[in-house]
């Protein structure tokens, strides 16, 4: 039997309120400003060291219908991502930002933020342009965006944001970085202590509460885990690729299935908390972090970056399998996918490669699907 | 099936196109700058042939990759996501092309001029390239990827040049600038031809001549009635200036395109028997849908006097380019090419759009937009509600495909068309009743 760890409990009540979560309501209350980021590329430090909230705009935890969405984004080709964030955004469930801070990463994302000001009354900053090539020319040109963003946050709230605010950001953050780089590490181990549901809904909550409060949270588990011995049994050893997912109900009902998720590749999962921010000028170090990143997402070049990643991750996590969740219209996942399957397969590592929707539940064909990938490794693996 | 290199090459597909087109040119073209539209694309391609056969380098890239380059360097090239729509359409093989690509893993999402390239490649109907060069075309992410699988079919190396999504700013430029200088870099040291810079910088002056003309062709075909464009061939003027880019070729093209819409302007002559309806085309039509383009304009007297992807420049950023500085001049072409800028900010694409509708004139937008592409696709109704709140005009906006019949055929668009006829017909009675 698995204990129940309490500061799981404390961390699923951040969750519960959504999407205007309990601290946030509580930040709110105090007078103080809220911005909304999409996109990792987004540097949170910045908006933290303004002294405002930054929150994460995602979907909650579970499918929602997304008439209002379709009206603007068509269906057929704009991601449910980007549909499931405009419905809560025309439905007012957002309402509690006081502006959004987005980037350029897609195609999804650009039309979503730019479709987004003609319908519903949330301001967007300019949006913050991500090259797609990793490289020096391209981490001076981001470096340039990421002042502007700096610039337009001071501009838009009438607030100076300076070197020593965003120094302690940047060590605040960090902080959260060592601690997940600690529980990832924990992961590694035949009986993890944690199950992938699990590490979804800690990392869910980090975007929707005030950082020092979760640093807390995180510091407290890390602690319960090394008094309690927490140990989930050695079951065959995933990882969750894709491009974002919020539903730990996906991955605790695929964890159903007697297997662990032990590792991700989403960018709300290991891409977002992966590397420290080193020392130097503050805005250039944040730039250099975000742009020039070891686990890239899918819409970067060059792409060999993101197959060695993935199979680095695959040996040193030991992983039997990874499941490759495309979302439908994602089509910087779609394209980079047949790029790395294929090497990883040559590795050793099975791929499953399958369509969802953006906070789609574990049912139906896919349910079948997993439940048959499963079966497949459980013939292979010997626990 | 697995991402493998593709050993065996067969060109036989590739050759029969080159007679197809031959049929074409001689047997269906109404305008001079048709025929010279297929005449240009048969040398092209015989071009390709010509040097993968005798060993000279040949590069392939996607779309927006400035090709004044191959000019200046003496290289061969061919953009494989503007040729392969028409192999495939041409020689009827969508099907098994399609199909090769999913079989990669490219599923049905991704708009099929980009699936048309990796299933050409992965069948080995391609000639093998010394290089691929893709670009990110701003923020399509499409063409920001499908260079490495090209790549990988073929096993031949790949550059991606990074374009930013804001057009006009210095910071733009530089980058823009920067990547070509790579560019460049990269296609001296794969194909071992050195770039002649006094030829870029002549190349650079010849794009600026067919940007002049298709300023000019963009306002006689805005203010004309009736409307000297015969429709459907917006397209091939942009496929020219992307093909023959800092060529004489397409100055000569471009300016056959305009001296053709000149003589029908002095004769007071159009293509379409009686002129109707004066629409704006806010996408590429379908491929293939020769027919129903034939009945909108004979039949119907449905003409498009605009068509911004094609025809609309910003003016005041085309007096910045200087041909002496020829790298940062292609800088700015590749965001100049109107056709780019609807996979950028959509603020300046819509304006584009309803700015040409108001100089226009026009009844009422059509939007083909390609079902599969999440810039133009995305934003449809966006579009829409500033076309009628700003122009006071009607869209039509349909779900299509460049290619792929399965979200429409040409019978679904026509009875689709017909009943915008009839709201024009009766917008047209309400506003003579008024």
């Amino acid at each position: 039997m698995t204990e129940t760890l309490k500061t799981l409990e404390e961390i699923r009540k951040v969750n519960a309120s959504f999407p205007f979560s309990e601290p946030a309501r509580k930040w709110k209350e105090q007078g103080k400003k809220i911005v909304g980021w999409i996109c990792i590329n987004v540097p949170e430090e910045i908006i933290h060291a303004a002294g405002m909230l930054p929150y994460r705009i995602t979907g909650g935890d579970e499918e929602i219908t997304l008439d209002r969405a379709n009206e603007y984004l068509f269906s057929g080709s704009t991601c449910s991502y980007s549909r499931t964030i405009l419905e809560l955004q025309l439905r007012g469930e957002y309402g509690f930002l006081d502006c959004i801070a987005a980037a350029t990463p897609c195609e999804g994302v650009i039309r979503l933020a730019e479709v987004g000001t003609h319908y519903h009354n949330i301001p967007i900053l300019p949006l913050l342009d991500i090259p797609r090539k990793i490289n020096e020319r391209a981490y001076d040109y981001y470096h340039g965006e990421v002042v502007g963003l700096k610039k337009n946050l001071e501009q838009f709230f009438g607030i100076t944001i300076t070197d020593a605010a965003l120094a302690n950001s940047i060590a605040v953050y960090n902080k959260t970085r060592v601690i997940l780089q600690k529980l990832y590490d924990m992961m590694k181990k035949d009986t993890p202590p944690l199950s992938g549901a699990e590490m979804m809904e800690i990392l869910n909550a980090a975007v929707r509460m005030p950082r020092e409060d979760y640093n807390i949270l995180l510091g407290n588990l890390l602690k319960e885990i090394e008094t309690t011995g927490r140990a989930l049994p050695a079951q065959p050893r995933l990882m969750i690729s894709g491009a974002v997912l919020n539903t730990s109900s996906f991955i605790k009902g695929v964890e159903s299935l007697g297997v662990n998720i032990v590792a991700d590749d989403l960018c709300n999962g290991s891409r977002y908390w992966w590397e420290q921010v080193e020392a130097g000028e503050p805005v250039r170090a944040l730039a250099r972090r975000h742009l020039l990143a070891q686990c890239p997402c899918p819409r970067t070049n060059p792409q060999h970056m993101r197959s060695e990643w993935l199979m680095e991750t695959a040996r040193e996590m030991r992983l039997d399998g990874i499941i490759a969740l495309t979302m439908r219209n994602c089509a910087p996942y779609i394209l980079n996918l047949p790029m790395w399957k294929t090497k990883l397969e040559d590795q050793g590592t099975p791929v499953l490669d399958l369509d969802i929707e953006y906070g789609g539940g574990f049912s139906g064909q896919v349910r079948t699907r997993i439940e048959a990938f499963v079966e497949m490794l459980s013939l292979e693996v010997e626990i | 099936m697995k991402l493998r290199k593709v050993e065996k090459i067969d060109l036989t597909k590739f050759e029969q196109f080159i007679s197809i087109i031959e049929q074409v040119r001689d047997h269906h073209c109404e305008a001079r700058a048709e025929t010279m539209f297929y005449d240009l694309m048969i040398k092209l391609f015989r071009d390709v042939l010509s040097a993968v056969r005798e060993g000279r380098p040949f590069i392939t890239n996607t779309m927006s990759f400035p090709t004044e380059i191959y000019a200046a360097m003496g290289i061969t090239g061919l953009e494989i996501d503007m040729a392969t729509p028409f192999l495939d359409v041409f020689l009827d093989c969508e099907s098994e092309i399609f199909e090769a690509a999913a079989g990669l893993g490219v599923r049905t999402e991704i708009c099929s001029p980009q699936r048309a390239p990796i299933g050409w490649m992965a069948k080995g109907w391609y000639p093998r390239p010394t290089a691929v060069m893709h670009t990110s075309m701003d923020q399509c992410d499409n063409l920001s990827q499908t260079g490495n699988i090209l790549g990988a079919l073929y096993d031949v190396p790949v550059f991606c040049v990074n374009r930013p999504y804001r057009f006009w700013d210095q910071k733009g430029v530089d980058l823009m600038t920067g990547e070509l200088q790579d560019a460049v870099a990269f296609l001296e040291e794969k194909t071992g031809y050195k770039m002649d810079w006094d030829k870029l910088e002549e190349a650079a002056r010849l794009t600026l001549k067919m940007m002049e003309i298709s300023v000019e062709i963009s306002k006689l075909s805005l203010t004309a009635r009736p409307c000297p464009v015969k429709a459907g061939t917006g397209f091939f003027i942009h496929w020219i200036r992307m093909a023959y880019a800092g060529r004489q070729e397409g100055v000569d093209y471009c300016q056959a395109f305009l001296d053709e819409m000149k003589e029908h302007v002095a004769q007071g002559k159009g293509y379409a028997p009686q002129e109707k309806y004066r629409l704006i085309n806010l996408f590429t039509f379908p491929m293939g849908q020769h027919e129903l383009i034939h009945w909108m304009e004979k039949e119907v007297g449905a003409v498009f006097v605009a068509e911004p992807m094609y025809h609309h420049y910003n003016e005041a950023e085309l007096a910045k380019v200087d041909p002496s500085k020829p790298l940062e001049a292609l800088a700015r072409y590749y965001y100049l090419e109107p056709y780019q800028q609807f996979y950028g900010p959509l603020a300046e694409f819509s304006d584009m759009i309803v700015n040409d509708a108001i100089d226009g004139g026009v009844d009422g937008a059509i939007n083909f937009f390609n079902i599969k592409c999440r810039m133009g696709g995305a934003a449809a109704r966006a579009i829409k509600d500033q076309l009628k709140e700003k122009a006071g005009i009607p869209t039509l906006t349909m779900g299509a495909d460049m290619m792929d019949l399965s979200p429409a055929t040409g019978a679904d668009l026509k009875k689709l068309l017909e009943q915008f006829f009839l709201i024009l017909d009766t917008a047209k009675k309400k506003t003579a009743a008024a």
